[in-house]
């Protein structure tokens, strides 16, 4: 970088720049292979009845015949994808204009969409596993505005150049911020689609091959690169050139990572070198071992699937045991072996996936942004700027709560586009962004203070108002009767059943000749009893949860920030700054009202559509002071 | 609780209500009649479905056409200060809103059939996270309102 011009351009400006020429041959195989498996899966049955009226000689054809015609039809397919790939990818470019980032595609109806440089707010990436083979990535480029503002995706790019790409946008962002748009300097050799650039990074990998070689197992070896947090100067040395400082000490790894540490650090066939020249980094922290474990083992998703799965399997077969017939008998053997099976394999497939989803867990603070890198196989990369976090969650699960470890996100405004991408990873975006998912409580402080130093004057814990008394008998109504759903499901049954069995009595309902009265009657009575006993579980446990509740919860406001607890057997922790209320709000039914109490909600602009944080039971005086905390206060 | 907002609406937006609720009671009305209707043709059911039917429906219209428009009307308030929108709505769930012209993006009218044969209007004004509307104003007063809160919102941003 250019010391005495900070704004030294590695993209041409108003040049058309291509995505990578993987687009043409990567892309349409991975979607063609997507259709030709689900025509198979679809087709199954078709398949089966060939192969059976091949074996009774019904067809007269030749075999070989019927798989050349399959195998022609599936080259014809993967050509037609192969095509169209190719037409969309010469119809695709991104141009860097003066104020604006347009991004044009489409092969009958041509698209543009504009991003003006000042409304990019933040430059994610992500690389799906074959992406990663070949080390392209595809980005997405966030702009100003909530719901109906969707994110523009600019696919298969070189990882390097998504990354001068991100440097890019926020460099020009910052330009024109500063009105010193005419002071951008162009600098070809660090631009990849240039003869030149080709030929500087061609000299620079010679260079890094000509350096010893690194025997196998001792990554590190290499000396790396680092940047001073005091100087910005970039070093290879234990201390800093300029200023004398030591190098910061090294990100906590893990035995995932360490072992992975190739794999970490492959970057794929047509990646490029990494960058130098960002913004320093003023904090960095990973996973250690226990933590990306525990991580694992202790979160949500692998258990609910498991636990549907075991549920569906166990009412599939009771209804199949229940016919009491041949089938049944031959089946109850094997039931127990089946469930317990499918349920294990289903949970560890799970753990695997979040396993993986956080193996190489990188988060850090670089200049004004928040960056969380991660994924083992497939790889994550998002940031945020320090003035979009719309506010700091922090939550336990109730095994979390148990260990007392906790998961930090951050709130930000998602874009509609992302949303619509059905895969796991949008599912695990809907909570912020996790910047650490697994945290002893006492380490939270630390964390934040590094990573959002901003937030250093935030309410903590202590400094909150609890509950006034009578929120814990209104909790305990509230989640034990009102909105206990066991509770009316338990009901629902019983008045069912005591219908029927009414009607029964009556002789109105004629059973079939298999099952008699007292058979059902047994079924009945058995089956309410297991309900009845859950819901007796349920209720008990929704109860501790309300105690807890009303018993730690609370709310703490100071100049900027609103702190909203909500203890329970799961916690959430909301640190909510005063700037990114959109609207304060309270609420109150009559039963509130006699007690002078209200709802206390905060509503931020945090995911697709908004969030609102919200305590029952605050007194309303509180409310009132609340309100009058939201007002501008034009002095301050 | 502390006092309340000082403007109401316009008094006219009661019969907006009404001719609004009317319209939906009416819609699901005729859409239950058509479920009931069917049953009373069954000797042993007879005539009582229709009957309780049109009791519900009576009472209903009651309810929503001649007690709640003036309660809600007496319940809903809305005050522009410099800084802020106050807003307070809600029979039984009381709701109190305050929303800084800071966080405003933008503010419009909006007129629908209804709204327009009475010469009302109503005004929206739209956060980041969502929209509050202020349901029936006289048309030039929620253009004037319109305008002013645009402008507030406007002066507020610069101030930040």
């Amino acid at each position: 970088m250019n010391e005495t011009n900070p704004f030294v351009s590695t993209f041409e400006t108003g040049r058309h720049y291509k995505v990578h020429k993987s687009y043409v041959y990567v892309a349409p195989i991975v979607a063609a292979v997507a259709v030709v498996f689900l025509t198979l899966v679809n087709g199954m049955q078709g398949w089966i009845e060939l192969y059976y009226a091949f074996q009774k000689g019904d067809v007269h054809a030749n075999p070989l015949m019927v798989i050349g015609l399959v195998v022609l039809v599936l080259v014809v397919i993967i050509g037609a994808f192969v095509g169209l790939y190719a037409l969309a990818w010469k119809n695709m470019s991104y141009v860097f204009d003066e104020r604006e980032f347009s991004f044009y595609s489409g092969i009958i109806t041509k698209r543009r969409v504009h991003v003006p440089y000042a409304r990019v707010q933040s430059v994610n990436h992500r690389e799906s596993i074959i992406q990663r083979i070949f080390g392209v990535c595809t980005v997405t480029i966030d702009s100003a505005g909530g719901s109906s503002n969707k994110a523009v995706r600019v696919p298969y790019l070189q990882l390097e150049t998504a990354e001068r790409l991100r440097v890019e946008l926020f460099m020009r962002k910052a330009a024109v911020a500063a009105g010193a748009e005419s002071a951008l300097v162009y600098d070809p050799r660090a631009d990849l689609a240039t003869a030149e650039g080709m030929q500087a990074h061609k000299d620079h990998v010679r260079d890094e091959r000509g350096q010893a070689p690194v025997p196998p197992g001792q990554v590190a070896a290499v000396p790396t690169m680092w940047t001073c947090p005091q100087c910005g100067k970039a070093n290879t040395s234990n201390f800093c050139g300029d200023c004398g400082a030591p190098q910061p000490a090294q990100v906590k790894a893990n035995a995932l990572d360490t072992a992975a540490a190739p794999l970490g650090d492959w970057r794929g066939l047509y990646a490029g070198t990494a960058i130098v020249g960002e913004e320093p980094v003023s904090y960095e922290f990973g996973l250690t071992n226990h933590e990306l474990l525990l991580t694992t083992v202790s979160h949500d998703s692998p258990l609910v699937s498991a636990l549907i799965v075991c549920v569906t399997l166990i009412v599939t077969f009771a209804f199949v045991l229940l016919a009491q017939d041949e089938v049944a008998t031959t089946i109850a053997m094997f039931t127990l072996p089946i469930v317990l099976g499918s349920t294990l394999l289903i949970w560890v497939f799970g753990l695997l996936v979040v396993l993986f989803s956080f193996g190489n867990f990188r988060a850090r603070r670089r200049g004004s942004r928040i960056e969380v890198e991660r994924g083992l196989l497939a790889r994550n990369f998002s940031g945020i700027d320090i003035e979009r976090v719309q506010s700091i969650e922090i939550r336990q699960s109730f095994v979390r709560r148990i260990i007392g470890y906790c998961e930090i996100s951050l709130g930000r405004i998602d874009a509609a586009g992302e949303q619509n991408k059905g895969n796991n990873d949008s599912k695990m975006n809907t909570k912020g962004l996790v910047v650490h998912p697994f945290v002893k409580l006492d380490r939270v402080d630390e964390i934040l203070d590094g990573l959002v130093p901003e937030f250093a004057d935030r309410p903590r814990r202590v400094d909150c108002t609890p509950l006034p008394q009578p929120a814990m008998r209104r909790a305990l109504l509230r989640r034990c009767i009102w909105y206990n759903w066991a509770l009316w499901v338990t009901v629902f049954i019983a008045i069912c059943w005591a219908i029927i069995g009414g009607f029964a009595n009556a002789g109105e309902i004629r059973f079939a000749s298999t099952a008699s009265y007292a058979q059902y009657d047994k079924f009945m009575v058995g089956s309410l009893i297991v309900v009845i006993v859950l819901c007796v579980a349920i209720t008990v446990a929704r109860g501790v949860g309300a105690v807890l509740w009303a018993r730690h919860s609370g709310y703490a406001w100071n100049r900027r920030y609103l702190l909203v607890l909500n203890d329970g057997l799961s916690t959430s922790q909301s640190v909510v700054p005063r700037q990114k209320i959109q609207a304060g709000a309270t609420r109150s039914n009559p039963f509130q009202r006699r007690l002078s109490l209200a709802t206390l909600q905060a509503v931020t602009a945090a995911g697709t559509r908004a969030t609102t944080a919200s305590l029952i039971d605050v007194p309303a005086n509180a409310c009132a002071d609340y309100l009058d905390w939201i007002k501008p206060r034009r002095q301050v | 609780m502390k006092e309340m907002p000082a403007n109401q609406l316009d008094p006219r937006v009661k019969s907006v209500w009404r001719i609004n609720d009317a319209i939906w009671i009416t819609v699901i009305g005729l859409v239950a009649a058509c479920c009931v209707v069917p049953l009373t043709f069954i000797p042993s059911v007879g005539m009582w479905p229709l009957v309780a039917l049109c009791i519900c429906m009576v009472a209903v219209y009651i309810v929503w056409l001649a007690m709640l428009p003036p309660i809600r009307y007496v319940r809903w308030r809305y005050e522009v200060s410099e800084d802020y929108l106050d807003i307070a709505k809600g029979i039984i769930w009381r709701k109190r809103y305050t929303i800084p012209f800071i966080r405003v993006q933008n503010t419009d009218t909006r007129q629908g059939p209804i709204l327009r044969a009475f010469g009302l209007a109503s005004v929206t004004v739209a956060t980041a996270a969502k929209e509050h509307v202020i349901p029936g104003l006289q048309a030039d007063a929620a253009e004037q309102l319109r305008d002013r809160a645009a402008e507030l919102a406007r002066l507020a941003r610069e101030d930040v």
